[in-house]
């Protein structure tokens, strides 16, 4: 329940508040749901971003980070557990 | 009987189950989202809409609840300000207004209203992160790629870059790197002004083309629109050239309202 809230707030909060907060929920969502931080940024991009706005895609990358990072904190939680 | 076993490979697929998984999830996501942007334009947006609009209606909430807890008496003063600001304006407009009349008796009217799209913004920085704003009017009210983008006053904003049925997205000339052919000044210096992002510009002129802080900055083509003010100029005495900082006219970040010339 708490991961599908997590991505809806950060899904509404492209939309509603400035990018910077947005890029704070993504981080939270996808640490809560790895994949999220992609699919997020994917969606970002695809309702701002157009060709000549910036080098590339802010988003999008920032979203592929946040995945990888959510990732890496997952598994370094798991091996804490494991191994006491 | 010794079972025999890969031990790399089985503490491969132990340690990374996922890799497979995420890896079809990454590639139907692209898929989806790529049959978004270029198939279905309009979805994201139709989808996107209601969230713009209540965020939009969220901020001027929010923006008036402030105002309730502000202290009465600069209130009063504020408004007090802002009537006797009115008053200066409207006599200002009433002087214009007549001096148009006698220049139209001279010259007659050869000035006609643009068949501008009036269209609302439904997306703007800091909510959208790139210089780029989304409005509410696309194809079906005759916008097409390219159409040029005023904001009040007529003031040039930017070029719609892509376009769905009921939408488009409107790439503003501050975006980075994006170049604008412009004059500087009452002389009208040409020069090439360049985006630097959350609405400033920034230009290169001569050292001694004379150019100062508080000169207005046009935008090229029929009837000189000013676009921004020099804030500041750059006095490097090893370059020959000095760089020009302006601020735009126009706070890309308040804009709700733009017009669209096909």
């Amino acid at each position: 329940m708490i991961r599908f809230a997590a991505v809806a707030a950060a899904f509404v909060s492209l939309f509603v508040f400035p990018w910077p907060v947005s890029a704070a929920f993504m981080l939270a969502a996808s640490l809560f749901l790895p994949p999220a931080g992609i699919a997020l940024g994917l969606v970002a991009d695809l309702s701002y971003f157009v060709p000549g706005a910036a080098l590339f895609p802010y988003l999008s990358v920032w979203g592929v980070a946040c995945t990888l990072a959510s990732l890496l904190v997952h598994r370094f939680v798991k091996t804490r557990i494991i191994n006491g | 009987m010794k079972k025999r076993f890969s031990r790399r490979h089985n503490s491969f697929v132990g340690a990374y189950p996922w890799v497979g998984p995420a890896l079809i999830s990454l590639v139907a996501l692209v898929l989806v989202m790529g049959l978004f942007r270029f198939l279905l334009p309009g979805a994201l947006v139709a989808v996107s809409k209601p969230f713009w609009s209540a965020g939009t209606s969220l901020s001027a909430g929010v923006g008036n609840v402030g105002s309730f807890f502000t202290d009465k008496t600069k209130l009063a003063n504020e408004r007090d300000a802002l009537a006797s600001e009115n008053a200066a304006l409207k006599a200002a407009g009433a002087t214009s207004a007549a001096r148009i009349t006698d220049l139209e008796r001279l010259l007659g009217d050869r000035t006609e209203a643009g068949n501008g799209v009036l269209a609302g913004v439904l997306a703007r920085p800091p909510v959208s992160p790139y210089d780029v704003l989304v409005i509410d009017q696309g194809s079906d009210a005759g916008i097409k790629e390219g159409s040029r983008v005023q904001g009040p006053g007529g003031m040039p904003l930017g070029v719609i870059e892509s376009v769905t049925k009921s939408s488009a997205r409107v790439l503003l000339y501050s975006a980075p790197a994006n170049e604008t052919e412009s004059w500087i000044g009452e002389a009208r210096i040409p020069v090439t002004v360049v985006g630097e992002g959350a609405g400033s510009l920034s230009a290169e002129v001569a050292r001694e083309a004379g150019v100062a802080v508080g000169d207005l900055v046009y935008m090229m083509g029929p009837g000189a629109r000013a676009v921004g003010t020099v804030i500041e100029v750059g006095n490097d005495p090893s370059s020959p050239r000095s760089r020009v900082d302006i601020h735009p006219l126009q706070n890309p970040f308040s804009i709700t309202w733009v017009t669209v010339t096909p």
